[in-house]
């Protein structure tokens, strides 16, 4: 059985119900921590861990999961970049080991810049690292969510992890 | 005359050493046993050691007791027929490293230039310490040791990776540097070491660089305020060699990404020594954060580590809460294995090969495709 952890931040509530809406996702709460299981067959899950940015997490949960994440999955839209670039640790904390994890920067763009896109940069997103993507989305196209969770799950998974 | 300590590992060789050393410009003390070495050595002046051999367990056993009789000053030459021996010993605080076997002459040239090298050194710092131990010296007398001999010279400080190097034109310091830093930004970090090597080089050529424009004099009044700062600033905080290390139990939080790299570097025990070397901030950001840690209690002192857990888990700490999901959800197996890998007995490993990660060519494998046609049901 193989079970991959990810850490899912969303800048906003709404985005994060659309990406978690269209997934049978079974959702569980420990300690205040949100986590929601996919299972993909008897012998494939994933784990998304819910990082609420109100809340945050206690220094000693951080320690404890970042060694086990395999990545992470950030949400939000154009301001997006100045949210990454502001001075928030936490984040910072959380994500800087995006070298090993794969990492998925969706960001919402509006339908007719999406629309626009060249079909690659639609599926596969611009290159930030071996494994890190920044990736555009729009609700319109619910294929956009769906890739980006393939993305994450599959795509940019370590092809060793699997084996 | 140069006065010459030898420790030769096989007795066969004795003859044709002594014969080598025969001459008028050497003294040399052959010994074929540590004890009787290490005794003279605390009796008699010398210039220079030689380990004449392949075991780098003696060479370390002599530079430790060297190190611990306050002779660190003596330098160490080593002479091996041993290829492999330059590996095990390269950490080590050793003059020079001559592989043999080397044709009679040049073997005696390169003697030559070893000993000229000394001679010199000597007899520019006049029988003072020309390499030794910050514990022994500290930076500020070092600058003014150097300064006083008015001559270009590069006094080098170093703790483990970390490097810090000083530059002086006919005895003026004009540059410092440490990292991607220089001047008094260089100086600052520096300054309070108090453990680590030191090394003097002088040089004919003078220095280009120039990033430290003030008088000698004024440089270490400056120097001093910094120490002096730092002696301020440094208080509540355990001894800074003392062992200490992230504590995963607290609740609290970091406050802010130097505090968060300050946990990062005490995930294994260091010392706030280590952490202040390491850090890219200067110690008076620093130094703060440190006691803001230890007083959420997120950086403990390791002697106290346990105890600090077992009272977490009496209380029901987040501790329990990292059982409990641990417990619920099945960890990869493969952490399961690097956990099992620290706890064996080193002499029972069994390693395995080194090996590399290679990403495979872009092919979707079987479990890629199960993902990708299960999201795209959904």
């Amino acid at each position: 059985m193989n079970i991959f952890e990810y850490l899912l931040i969303s800048f906003n509530e709404e985005y994060k119900e659309k990406f978690l809406s269209f997934l049978p996702l079974e959702k569980n709460e420990i300690f205040d921590l949100i986590v929601y299981r996919y299972a993909i067959d008897e012998n494939l899950s994933f784990l998304v861990y819910d990082f609420d940015l109100e809340k945050g997490m206690p220094s000693s949960l951080i320690f404890h999961l970042k060694p086990h994440l395999s990545g992470q999955l950030l949400i939000g839209d154009e301001k997006l970049h100045e949210i990454l670039t502001s001075k928030n640790d936490l984040i910072h904390l959380l994500t800087n080991n995006s070298v090993k994890n794969s990492t998925v920067v969706a960001t919402r763009i509006h339908k007719k810049k999406y629309d626009d896109l060249d079909k690659t940069i639609k599926e596969e997103g611009l290159y930030l690292g071996e494994r890190s993507r920044l990736y555009f989305w729009n609700e319109f196209d619910i294929d956009s969510l769906k890739s980006a969770w393939y993305l994450l799950f599959a795509k940019l998974q370590s092809m060793n992890q699997f084996n | 005359m140069v006065e010459i300590l030898l420790f030769l590992e096989d007795p066969c060789y004795e003859t044709e050493v002594e014969s080598i050393f025969s001459t008028e410009r050497y003294s040399c003390k052959v010994f074929t046993e540590l004890e009787p070495l290490q005794k003279i050595s605390l009796q008699e002046f010398f210039d220079f050691a030689i380990v004449w051999g392949s075991k780098s367990e003696t060479i370390k056993t002599l530079i430790d007791f060297f190190q611990k009789n306050n002779l660190s000053y003596l330098p160490v030459v080593i002479m091996t027929e041993n290829k492999s021996l330059a590996d095990e010993v390269c950490t080590l605080p050793i003059a020079d490293f001559l592989l043999l076997p080397l044709p009679r002459e040049e073997f005696k040239s390169l003697l030559k230039q070893i000993c000229l090298d000394i001679d010199f050194r000597m007899n520019v710092v006049g029988r003072f310490n020309w390499q030794g131990s910050l514990e022994e010296y500290h930076l500020l007398n070092l600058v003014q040791m150097v300064s006083s001999d008015k001559r270009n010279a590069v006094l080098s400080i170093r703790y483990g990776d970390a490097l810090g190097k000083l530059y002086f034109n006919e005895g003026k310091l004009v540059h410092a540097q440490y990292n991607k830093l220089d001047g008094f930004q260089a100086l600052n970090r520096l300054v309070y070491w108090q453990r680590g090597n030191f090394q003097i080089v002088f040089r004919d050529e003078r220095f280009a660089v120039q990033s430290l424009d003030r008088s000698n004099q004024e440089i270490l009044i400056e120097m001093a305020k910094i120490f002096a700062d730092f002696d301020r600033m440094y208080q509540q905080l355990p001894e800074m060699y003392q062992h200490i290390i992230c504590n995963l139990g607290s609740s609290a939080l970091p406050s802010n990404i130097i505090q968060q790299n300050v946990l990062r570097m005490a995930e294994k025990p260091t010392t706030i020594f280590e952490i202040l070397v390491q850090s890219d901030e200067d110690f008076n950001k620093v130094v703060p954060e440190l006691q803001r840690l230890f007083k959420k209690q997120l950086l403990v002192e390791e002697s106290k580590f346990n105890e600090l857990i077992d009272l977490q888990k009496a209380n029901g700490g987040f501790g329990k809460l990292f059982y409990t999901i641990s417990s619920v959800f099945k960890k990869k197996e493969n952490n399961r294995e690097e956990e099992d890998y620290e706890d064996q007995n080193i002499t029972n490993v069994d390693y395995s090969k080194p090996s590399i990660e290679i990403m495979q060519p872009n092919t979707i494998l079987p479990e890629q495709k199960k993902v990708l046609e299960k999201i795209l049901v959904e």
